[in-house]
């Protein structure tokens, strides 16, 4: 893992302008919302995992979780469920409009020590989101990697993210693509249930697999104990955090965990550091 | 009725049976019978008295219920999953508790509710490890539906994306 900032960002609260490039309807909340430089200059790079803190005037600041490709150096791409005002007003920029960045912050999937295991990617809900950095690596580089498992769970079927890549992603060699919902109507022909009833239908080596989930914390406390029962080490597992991020820098401590801060020591993290801080506490 | 190796081939992935010792999966294999379903065919409708249960050996089964005019999917099963457990019990009538409809072609072992209920009363080591089993599925079942109930996907909370 790694902990990345822009090169030229000397101060990491200072902001950066960016302008909107595109915005996509993802479902009837998420959009996603393509970010371009301002001054024609090129955007800092990101690691598949990390988040930037997104600014609109007027209404305030908020972490989001970069989805797009980390190959493409021209844009930064988020994915946002308009669920609060800020969240809200970025989802109703239009392309040509302005924000504000900063970053990217945090650490990152481990997509590197990845090679040669099968990946077994959860997710649950807008948590497809910061995995799919990590599935556009790893459909680029597909034989470097084993088995691709990616187990993706959400409210209903029109709240799951990114549906015509699903079904591009699942026609990849030694990609198998599973999805479920909570809730389905009568024509829904997929899975209905939790995500961890899918973990019976992957296709796994436990012993060679690296598994990295991002979701609600209870369905990863819950996929964390299948993957043990698979007799996957908490070594083998990441997850990506979610707290209430301010700063992003570890400064403020809005987002403690323990001893760690989600921002700066997250969000993604070996199980093996986050199993003493998962369940039990509250958010402050 | 078949064959006893049969049975272990077609029983390999069922949670169920993990713990059953040899004697007890042959008098469970005593009682099975093979049985196909069709895509879209109903294999029980909610309050049928069908007494029947099930081993999913391949295929998928979604289970629904009538709520408020509408059918309502709750949960898809698969190979490896057990289906009709209210048969194992006295339901006092109400019979099925859902309605379960293949997905897809299903094939299924399929036990007499009635005479596995036997089994259980007549050979007490049997039938308890059977109920032990069936305490484990529902207790899975269980917890899948609070998690359902949860709504852990609602937007509450979900500020970063």
């Amino acid at each position: 893992m790694t902990a990345l900032s822009h090169p030229d960002l000397l101060d990491p609260m200072r902001p950066v302008l960016v302008k909107v490039a595109d915005v996509s309807r993802e479902t009837q909340d998420t959009y996603t919302i393509a970010t371009e430089a301002a001054d024609g200059e090129s955007l800092p790079r990101f690691e598949p995992g990390q988040f930037s803190m997104l600014y609109s005037y007027g209404v305030g600041e908020a972490p989001i979780s970069i989805s797009g490709d980390a190959g493409d150096a021209g844009r930064l791409v988020y994915t946002i469920r308009s669920v609060g005002a800020v969240s809200k007003a970025l989802t109703s920029r239009q392309p040509g409009d302005f924000i504000t960045m900063r970053g990217p912050f945090g650490t990152s999937w481990p997509v590197q020590a990845a090679k040669g295991s099968d990946v077994l990617l959860v997710a649950g809900g807008i948590g497809l989101a910061p995995l799919r950095p990590t599935i556009y690596h790893i459909l680029r580089h597909r034989t470097d990697y084993g088995r691709l498992v990616i187990l993706y769970g959400a409210r209903s079927p029109k709240e799951l993210l990114f549906r015509k890549e699903l079904r591009v992603w699942a026609k990849f060699p030694d990609t198998q693509v599973l999805t479920t919902v909570d809730y389905g109507a009568p024509s829904w022909r997929g899975n209905v249930g939790v995500v961890t009833k899918l973990f019976r239908l992957a296709k796994l080596q436990p012993e060679r697999s690296l598994a990295m989930m991002c979701g609600p914390e209870i369905m990863m406390r819950l996929s964390v104990r299948e993957l043990q029962a698979r007799k996957i080490a908490d070594e083998q597992i990441y997850l990506s955090m979610e707290r209430n991020m301010k700063c992003a820098v570890g400064f403020c401590g809005h987002c403690q965990m323990g001893p760690y801060f989600v921002c700066k020591d997250g969000p993604v993290f070996p199980y093996s550091k986050m199993r003493r801080w998962m369940g039990g506490l509250r958010e402050l | 009725m078949i064959g006893f190796e049969e049975f272990i081939v077609a029983t390999k992935e069922q949670d169920l049976l993990k713990g059953f010792e040899p004697q007890h999966l042959e008098r469970l294999a005593a009682l099975a019978r093979e049985i196909r379903f069709t895509r879209d065919q109903i294999i029980f409708r909610e309050g049928e008295q069908h007494g029947v249960f099930y081993l999913i050996v391949e295929g998928s089964v979604v289970l629904e219920i009538v709520a408020a005019g509408r059918s309502v999917l709750l949960q898809t099963l698969h190979a490896g999953d057990a289906m009709g457990w209210s048969s194992l019990i006295d339901t006092n009538g109400s019979g099925a508790h859902f309605e379960a409809r293949a997905l897809s072609p299903v094939r299924a072992l399929a036990f007499d509710g009635a005479k596995l209920r036997e089994t259980c009363e007549s050979d007490t080591a049997f039938g308890y490890l059977m109920m032990k089993s069936l305490l484990g599925l529902l207790t899975e079942r269980l917890d899948a539906t609070r998690m359902q109930v949860v709504d852990m996907y609602a937007p509450a909370g979900a500020v970063r994306g």
